[in-house]
């Protein structure tokens, strides 16, 4: 049976076919300028989303799972990180690791935790892609674990995080996550705590992986050049016979520090850094006011160009670069690249740039809408590129919806929701900043 | 094995007019338009105390044009076009690019020719330049992995063009005048680019434009080929990091020349011991999957076809340094010692570094990059990688010749007080040890590798 997938707008063109060569209904999605996006769902619950490019040899995979640090349990936090690892080890079809396929295969091999899903990545030659589904499906039932593969990658994790404990920016985001939900299991950050990573056990990791890695928990999204015909087939050979497993269950709600606040974190070097992280709800934004938000960020804090740009690079110097990103536990964060020590009247100067954003007219909004989608066409060249974006819209944002606004937000996102977007999430009341404070070199 | 990844930048297309040549790049069809000015020179030729001059005006131009006489005006000129226009500043050439969705390619062109013709160079707008040019700097120093790839060249051609950094010194970015600056960019930028490369799919009164608007300004451009500098013995620079937990290490020596056989086949030597970045190697196997050392360890041969390096990369707690730098050197010495590699895996590792670069040069701006890189080796159109014929006789000879463990200088960013023991002990018997302040910049590298042993 066909299931819709994600959230539609009304006005996209949603075609419903059963192929003659498929062998499964799948749901078809246009997006201006671009070929069809096909998407199916096996009776396993595991769903595909499909962007074939014929323009390239390339194809890229993602296998997203609905499962971050935030299914972690106190004593256990990091496992989910740690689990990542591991799922790159050696298994049936990779006997040397599934990194191994860079070597054997010419694949781009890689994997990212966060705090609400696990995303396992791979780029390739399309004529390797059997192989690769193969070997995606089979780890997604036998993985091995023993005692000394996890005894090597906890070493190998803990040399990771040695990464973001040195480096300026870096340390700063985990103190801005626990700022913003002080005393939630969040706080901990992906990394989790130290003294966890070395409690855990092959067993803890294979109930993990047991209870969350199962097909309906999963998202495949495959970019490129691919042949559908031959590829939906493989999928479900592969797949198909996987059974259900439970459920993932991220929590409904939780708790946010409700109150503005600026936190100091003392780090290595001479940066001076400032986060700035706004929280949204837990569970995102509902459509269309997902995209407003997307672009008043864009406007505020995006560059020399943005409202905080200009007027902390322009005007008073302070910064020399603005930024925005964005976490999956509910925020959105600034960061400011400051040029001297004077981080709070920085942050005073950045609070009224972002109130400036309700005098914009509707001139200077038609030019910085034209910029983003702009910025978002560039983010579309490669099949790596769209497997990036589909997994964002389709995971977090409010799918394929989401996309085609954003692609042609001049036209389809007023000036009004964009006020209304930041005047609701991007208030001064509720911003958390984090101030890092270099040692400049001077020993403890 | 179907070899379907030739990895190569094809120009072709090229349309002169009485100024510079505009030559098309192969890219993929997207409703993007980028045009490169490219500009015969770079950070290597600036003048003694006059380093970062070029960068320092590149961000002078960024604060305004005569039409657009503030950043802010310039910069909602570019927004409403959708365009970016960026400077690059390499040590021995600079490109300014221009970038916009296709219909607003012309007004975006015309933009970029008014920031590069005629800059606003306000006084007051200096200062901003000037700062943004020390926080890119400080930057640089302070992400290590930055600050290491800028500290290669500077070892692997000290004292040389190429170990020049866009980003200069402290001391001349604080003493340029304005007046000097005006001067120069007269010399530079004011002169013209030596060539222009477009995208294929440019519409042809984008084409025409061009051609029009670069009637009568040219400059020449001189064809070199930098050598780098191989120091004696295995020899230790310490950069200082104060109470850093871990360290990070560079082993850098000369490589051979892009565009060699020579180069493609050391290149397969490189994938096998380090994956030139990737994650599947001897390296990467023995030092993580079967050790948990490291996070990461590989070793490479630069891809710029204007730096000829061999680069290693490994980093690691200071607990576990000592047994990380033994067993990276280890490993390389029985990895060069081994002469059986067979000739499937030299296949096998020649896709996959074909593999791994074509993925690297697929955006229209990656592209358009190697191709000014591309052009500024050869002159020409021809391809700067090329096909080796595989054999184990000949990839001896080049692994022989070019992955050698025996010379290199050891770059570590660490703590002094707890890793330069444990270094001297790892790559022993060590020349030289030279130990740089954290607030070292790839001009101290350079001068203290030029005063090595």
């Amino acid at each position: 049976m066909l299931k819709r997938l994600y959230p539609f707008w009304l006005s996209l063109i949603i075609l419903v076919f059963l192929n003659s060569s498929l062998s499964i209904a799948t749901e078809k999605e246009s997006l201006n300028g671009f070929n069809d996006i096909l998407s199916f769902e096996l009776q396993n619950g595991l769903k595909i989303v499909i962007w074939p490019d014929l323009g390239t040899e390339q194809v890229s995979m993602r296998k997203v799972y609905r499962v971050g640090s935030l299914q972690e349990k106190t004593g256990l936090t990091g496992i989910a990180h740690l689990f990542e690892h591991m799922m790159l080890r050696p298994s049936k079809y990779a006997p040397a690791g599934g990194l191994s396929f860079e070597r054997t295969l010419g694949a781009k091999i890689g994997a990212t935790t966060r705090f609400k899903t696990t995303d396992y990545y791979v780029t390739l030659g399309s004529e390797k892609l059997e192989e690769m589904i193969r070997y995606y499906a089979d780890i997604m039932q036998n993985l091995p674990l023993d005692a000394n593969m996890l005894k090597n990658e906890k070493e190998a994790v803990r040399s990771e995080y040695l990464i973001w404990d040195n480096s300026p920016f870096m340390a700063l985001l985990p103190e801005l996550t626990k700022s913003i939900y002080p005393g939630h299991l969040a706080e901990n950050f992906i990394t989790g705590q130290r003294k966890d990573l070395d409690a855990i056990t092959a067993e803890d990791c294979l109930k993990f992986y047991k209870s969350y890695y199962a097909p309906n928990n999963a998202i495949i999204i495959l970019t490129g050049n691919i042949d559908v015909k031959k590829t939906v087939p493989w999928i479900e050979k592969y797949f198909g016979s996987i059974p259900r497993g439970v459920e993932a269950q991220l929590p409904d709600d939780i708790q946010m520090n409700p109150k503005s606040r600026i936190a100091y974190k003392k780090i290595l070097g001479t940066s001076n850094p400032i986060f700035i992280g706004y929280p949204i709800p837990f569970k995102g934004l509902q459509f269309p006011e997902d995209s407003a938000l997307g672009l008043a960020l864009s406007i505020v804090f995006s560059g020399p160009s943005s409202l905080v740009g200009n007027e902390l690079i322009n005007k008073s110097r302070m910064a020399a670069d603005v930024s925005y990103h964005w976490s999956d536990l509910g925020f959105y964060f600034a960061s400011i690249d400051l040029t001297g020590r004077n981080a709070q009247k920085a942050i005073e100067n950045s609070d009224k740039a972002v109130l400036s954003l309700q005098n914009l007219s509707p001139a200077a909004y038609q030019r910085f809408a034209v910029a983003y989608q702009a910025d978002l066409l560039r983010e579309l060249q490669t099949p790596t590129q769209r497997a990036d974006l589909l997994e964002q819209y389709m995971t977090h944002r409010n799918g394929i919806a989401s996309l085609q606004i954003d692609l042609e937000a001049a036209k389809k996102i007023s000036l009004e929701q964009v006020k209304a977007a930041a005047k609701k999430y991007l208030q001064v009341e509720h911003r958390i900043a984090v101030v890092g404070q270099p040692t400049d070199g001077v020993k403890k | 094995m179907k070899n379907f990844l030739i990895i190569s930048i094809f120009l072709f297309g090229c349309a002169s007019t009485n100024g510079p040549k505009l030559l098309k790049v192969k890219t993929p069809i997207m409703p993007l338009t980028r045009v490169t000015l490219y500009f015969p020179f770079g950070a290597g030729d600036e003048k003694p105390g006059e380093e970062g001059s070029t960068l320092l005006i590149s961000k002078w131009m960024d604060s305004g044009s005569q039409k657009y006489p503030s950043m802010n005006k310039l910069n909602q000129a570019n927004l409403g076009l959708g365009a970016t226009i960026t400077t690059q500043v390499h040590p021995r050439y600079t490109t300014v690019s221009v970038e916009s969705p296709s219909d607003t390619f012309i007004e975006a062109w015309n933009l970029a020719l008014e920031k590069v013709r005629h800059p606003y160079f306000a006084e007051n707008e200096l200062a901003t330049a000037r700062s943004t040019s020390f926080s890119l700097k400080k930057t640089v120093l302070n992400t290590w992995n930055l600050a290491g790839r800028q500290f290669a060249a500077a070892v692997a051609y000290a004292g040389s063009k190429e170990a020049h950094a866009d980003v200069g010194t402290e001391t001349a970015l604080r003493s340029l005048t304005s007046d000097r600056l005006k001067i120069i960019y007269q010399e530079t930028f004011g002169k013209g680019p030596a060539a222009i490369l477009a995208t294929q799919s440019i519409a042809p009164a984008a084409e025409k434009e061009i051609l029009q608007s670069i009637a009568g300004w040219k400059s020449d451009f001189t064809l070199t080929k930098p050598k780098p500098i191989q120091p004696q013995g295995r020899n230790l620079i310490i950069v200082d990091r104060p109470d850093s937990t871990q360290a990070y290490l560079f082993f850098i020596k000369a490589g051979p020349f892009p565009g060699t056989e020579e180069q493609a086949l050391a290149a397969i030597g490189t994938q096998i011991l380090g994956s030139n970045g990737g994650n599947s190697s001897i390296l990467f196997d023995e030092l993580r999957a079967k050790r948990g050392l490291t996070y990461h360890a590989s070793i490479q041969l630069t891809k710029s076809p204007k730096l000829q390096m061999l680069i290693g990369v490994t980093f690691g707690s200071n607990e576990k340094l000592e047994e990380l730098a033994h067993l990276y050197l280890t490993e390389w010495e029985k990895f060069y010692a081994n002469n059986s590699t067979s000739l499937f895996d030299l296949q096998q590792s020649d896709f996959a570094y074909r593999s791994m670069r074509a993925r690297e040069s697929e955006t229209i701006a990656d592209i358009m990059k190697t191709a000014a890189e591309t052009f500024s080796v050869t002159g020409d159109v021809k391809p700067i990688w090329v096909t080796p014929q595989i054999t184990q006789k000949k990839y001896e000879a080049a692994k022989t010749k070019w992955l050698s463990p025996e010379d290199f200088t050891l770059l570590a960013f660490g703590d002094k007080t707890k890793v330069k023991e444990i270094l001297e002990k790892a790559i022993a018997p060590t020349r030289n040890t030279i130990i740089l302040s954290e607030s070292s910049d790839w001009d101290a590298v350079s001068q203290a590798v030029s005063e090595l042993k």
